[in-house]
């Protein structure tokens, strides 16, 4: 008797189971595409800026991050990062500039260039070679 | 993205591309998701426009912890089935208990022919079951709809009711119980009554 009603039962529960689920009506998935688009990211950005595609990615301010106008600086050279190396950069030239060095001719115009030898054995070692 | 590489995608994935503003992502999340949840939801509330209403809910919140989603921790499908179960749980404590209504609302069908009687029926059986199903134990409800109708694993019940796998089992071993006395005494409303004896 048991074994007859389990039996029933598991077939009943697979009957259930082959139904095929209802298909959402369109009220339903209309509320809930609202919805989701209403809690999308960047959708109020969309409400300010209607014309913004729905796609369109917000950048927005990264917190922890000053918003002086050293900050908007660094944004614009991609970083603070390379704001320094200009920075850095700038202040070489103006030292240059301001020290004038003096220039480096006399270090080369005491040794001509035509006769300065690198490989001073060279000559010697292809002659070996040759032979 | 196009439509044919989106039926690709998997739900992690669509959940994804939906907190990076995809527009067609949410819809078709929704489309895969949203007829199983509903019947799921239908089946533990016995009625369509509260199913609605919870998986609506529960959508909702999916949308809003989009961003923070942890692709390949859960499976979107479970956390739903979670998130619907919890959901029909509370419709249950917050209304008044409702007569079943299963039987008054089943479909009627066109009577006279072997198809229309075969269809009325089933139509009966399903009504019959449905009926016993609500009076039993939530719990035991949901772990045997999950296991049994949903077609879900002992350990993927465990996750979305929350619990281990020794109580999915006992709790699905206990509703089957219920249910079997439940509809002992209604062999005639299933028509098995005429079935031979094992």
């Amino acid at each position: 008797m048991n074994d007859r009603i389990d039996m029933q039962l598991n077939r009943l529960l697979a009957e259930m189971a082959e139904a095929p689920p209802p298909e959402p009506g369109e009220a339903f998935l209309a509320r809930v595409m609202a919805d989701a688009a209403r809690e999308q990211p960047g959708a109020a950005a969309r409400d300010v800026l209607p014309g913004l595609p729905r796609g369109a990615r917000v950048l927005r301010p990264v917190p922890g991050r000053s918003a002086g106008w050293i900050g908007a600086l660094a944004e614009v050279f991609g970083g603070r990062g390379a704001l320094a190396g200009m920075m850095l950069a700038t202040v070489a030239g103006l030292f240059l500039g301001v020290t004038q060095p003096a220039l480096l001719t006399p270090l080369y115009s005491e040794t001509p260039l035509d006769s300065l030898d690198l490989l001073s054995g060279s000559d010697n070692l292809w002659t070996e070679v040759a032979q | 993205m196009p439509r044919d590489t989106l039926a690709e995608v998997s739900d992690d994935a669509l959940l994804v591309l939906y907190a990076n503003g995809d527009p067609d992502a949410a819809r078709r999340l929704t489309l895969r998701l949203a007829p199983r949840a509903l019947a799921y939801a239908g089946r533990l509330l016995g009625d369509r426009a509260e199913a609605e209403d919870v998986v609506q809910d529960a959508l909702l919140r999916l949308w809003r912890m989009a961003p923070n989603w942890r692709p390949g921790e859960a499976q979107v499908s479970t956390w739903l089935y979670r998130v619907v179960s919890n959901l029909c749980i509370d419709r249950k404590r917050a209304a008044m208990r409702r007569p079943a209504s299963a039987l008054a609302d089943a479909p009627e069908v066109a009577s006279g022919s072997p198809d229309a009687a075969a269809q009325m029926m089933q139509a009966q059986r399903m009504a019959a079951l449905e009926e016993a199903l609500q009076a039993l134990p939530e719990r035991q409800r949901q772990a045997v709809l999950l296991r049994h109708v949903e077609g879900l694993s002992n350990p993927e019940i465990a996750a979305i009711l929350e619990v281990g796998v020794e109580a999915v089992e006992s709790l699905t071993a206990r509703g089957k119980r219920a249910l079997a006395a439940a509809l002992s005494g209604r062999r005639d409303a299933l028509g098995y009554a005429d079935e031979a004896e094992v």
